[in-house]
């Protein structure tokens, strides 16, 4: 409450400045003639009254420049300043301003390289084996066809409606069998909430239906378990308490089913998805880590060319301060905008 | 009579929260208020009374409209708005609690250590 509060007396006092210059005159005056009017009361002649009462106050565009800092009024004001004043000093000196332009454009656009060389490799290319050979088969019409219980799955419906990827089965075994061209076809339907039940409460999960060589054609593995098209068998166990508590369990079940089944390969479900990331992760981290020091290093350039230019002004910082510009404000000026 | 005290450092936020809690003054009735009530003990610096009360007014603890003064003219008028009261209150309390620490240790006595 009190920080809306003070954001809105801040604004206020920014907006209608001279509202608040006068009403402040107005205040001030009222306080000095009505203590002068008190001194007169006491026996004081009327000028004499009037100076005790100016002078009993003390300094009053100190008093006012404190009532302005206290509504923060003064922070926009020198901020204002400290622009202009750096404006002038760039125009002045354009060989710096080259370089520093330079410097900084350099770290933005090694930044901005990087950055569109993760997003291309890494978030907009297909997780397939080979995504530039992907193609996806589409169907168009001259008028809108009749169509009952087909996929619509949907990047590739047309916005007429008279064209999309969804093929019946008979056509799609057609194909398959006459195309040589292609190393794989796989057919899918989809996406699709799926109930999901075992010994466990049912749960809805997102599925999509799928051909047998849908998994070699991508030429993708399988996040958990194994591609289909396979004799060996794959347990998936949902639990509610700790995984690896079952894991004796599991075996001695197993075991009892037949001796000469080994089971191997016993991870949970997010150490395999940790195993999945790794790659992505590590990515993640060298791509900020250098992105970053892009970023440092420009600065450090900067930094350098600050340094100098500070060096070489050293003289003229003196007589800024020795002329009382606050030293806080001569530093800024001199770091900030040589 | 003795010389007056300057006022400690930041007593005089509270002491103006004081002065307003028990009714809407403008900034030269803070002044007398404040003097009458401590019957003339304090010495308030007067250059120092409106930025107090412009920052008081900017944290929201009191808020200001204008009136008509006991001499038929135009002033500023302070409140203290809840928030300030709540304020006060702590302020208060530290106040308070800060006196009795430092009292007790200023009336210690050799056998009491």
């Amino acid at each position: 409450m009190t920080l809306w509060n003070r954001f809105r007396s801040w604004l206020q006092a920014i907006l209608r400045r001279s509202r608040m210059e006068s009403d402040m005159d107005t205040e001030l005056r009222f306080h000095i003639e009505t203590l002068a009017e008190d001194l007169v009361r006491g026996g004081l002649p009327r000028e004499e009254a009037m100076r005790r009462a100016r002078m009993e106050f003390g300094g009053i565009e100190r008093a006012k420049e404190e009532c302005r800092e206290a509504r923060g009024v003064t922070l926009l004001e020198s901020l204002a300043q400290d622009i202009r004043f750096g404006l002038r000093m760039l125009r002045k000196s354009p060989g710096f301003t080259t370089i520093a332009v330079l410097t900084l454009a350099l770290g933005i656009g090694a930044n901005t390289a990087i950055f569109s060389f993760i997003d291309a490799v890494l978030l907009r290319s297909l997780p397939v084996k080979d995504p530039q050979q992907l193609v996806v088969f589409v169907w168009s019409a001259r008028v809108n066809p009749k169509l009952q219980g087909h996929s619509d799955y949907g990047d590739c419906a047309d916005q007429t409606g008279i064209g999309d990827c969804s093929f019946s089965i008979p056509f799609f075994k057609t194909v398959r069998a006459q195309a040589g061209a292609f190393s794989g076809m796989a057919a899918f339907a989809g996406p699709m909430d799926v109930d999901l039940s075992g010994n466990d409460a049912a749960s809805i999960v997102r599925g999509l239906y799928i051909s047998g060589d849908f998994f070699s054609t991508l030429g993708v593995n399988t996040f958990v378990g194994r591609p289909l098209v396979s004799n060996e068998a794959h347990f998936e166990l949902r639990v509610a308490a700790n995984p690896t508590a079952l894991v004796k369990a599991v075996r001695e079940i197993v075991s009892q089913a037949g001796d000469n089944l080994p089971l191997t390969d016993v991870r949970t479900q997010i150490e395999q998805i940790d195993q999945i990331l790794f790659q992505e992760r590590l990515m993640a981290r060298l791509s900020s880590f250098f992105g970053g020091l892009a970023l440092v290093l420009a600065c450090i350039g900067l930094y350098g060319l600050l340094s100098y230019k500070v060096a070489r002004r050293t003289r003229e910082l003196g007589i800024r301060m020795a002329r009382s510009s606050a030293i806080c404000c001569a530093l800024w000026s001199a770091k900030g905008f040589c | 009579m003795n010389k007056p005290l300057d006022l400690l450092q930041g007593t005089l936020d509270m002491l103006i929260l004081k002065a307003v809690s028990l009714g809407p003054l403008h900034g030269y009735g803070v002044l007398l208020r404040i003097q009458q009530i401590s019957k003339g003990h304090l010495e308030i610096q007067q250059g120092s009374l409106y930025p107090a009360l412009y920052r008081l007014e900017h944290q929201g603890w009191i808020t200001s409209e204008w009136g008509e003064s006991e001499n038929n003219r135009k002033a500023r008028y302070y409140c203290l708005t809840s928030a300030g009261k709540r304020r006060l209150q702590t302020e208060a309390g530290k106040w308070n609690r800060m006196a009795d620490v430092i009292a007790g240790i200023l009336h210690t006595t050799r056998g009491e250590v």
